[in-house]
């Protein structure tokens, strides 16, 4: 899976909700700190599942986690 | 370095030194040689060895080693195995050619197992370059 023309806002969602460490969150979704770094840095996309779990744990839509980046494929 | 990439490099490094002394044991003593004694030898200090690593590394990191196995690790192994049954394949050709042309069963079995060997150390290796990437 390539992730180059899916941009998130890990960073941020973390960042506003405590500096939630990559391991934390880890932790809260059942993957590696490593994955979620990962993603993080879009190097790897996520399973629907995944990207699901990711915005519940910060409370928010799917949309608002990941999005395609301006210019990218439809 | 995450745990299942030093099981990866446990697994590789292990490999090329047990299996390396036996191959490089085997080709010294010239064509048709085989020693079903060493090899069983080494596959048991091979089993040793990597038992007695893995143990070190997870108590190293225990709750790395045993955290279940998530879905890009999954994708890593299916890949590895991808890439070593391209390996395994061209070795089994290249046994069943030196059977066409005449090599002895001796060299046929250690020719195989040469090609098994190859198809893991590919995996694992291409384990490591994966967790390497990051991707």
């Amino acid at each position: 899976m390539s992730g180059e023309a899916i941009v998130n806002s890990i960073r941020r969602l973390r960042f506003e909700h405590g500096e939630m460490t990559q391991q934390e969150l880890a932790e809260k979704i059942g993957l590696t700190r490593q994955t979620v770094n990962a993603i993080e840095q879009g190097k790897y996309s996520p399973s629907l599942e995944a990207a699901f779990k990711i915005a519940r744990v910060f409370g928010v839509g799917v949309e608002e986690v990941f999005r395609w980046k301006e210019g990218g494929p439809d | 370095m995450a745990f299942r990439e030093k099981s990866a490099w446990i697994s590789l490094l292990s490999m090329l030194a047990v299996y390396g002394y036996y191959f490089w044991t085997v080709w010294q003593r010239g064509p048709a040689a085989h020693d079903l004694g060493l090899l069983a030898g080494c596959v048991v200090l091979l089993t040793v060895v990597q038992i007695v690593l893995h143990i070190a590394a997870a108590i190293a990191a225990p709750k790395e080693a045993k955290a279940p196995v998530d879905e890009r690790e999954k994708q890593f192994a299916v890949k590895g195995y991808r890439n070593a049954y391209f390996v395994l394949a061209t070795g089994a050709l290249a046994v069943i050619g030196a059977a066409l042309v005449g090599y002895g069963v001796a060299d046929l079995v250690n020719g195989l197992f040469f090609a098994l060997v190859v198809a893991e150390l590919a995996r694992v290796a291409s384990l490591i370059a994966y967790y390497r990437a990051g991707a």
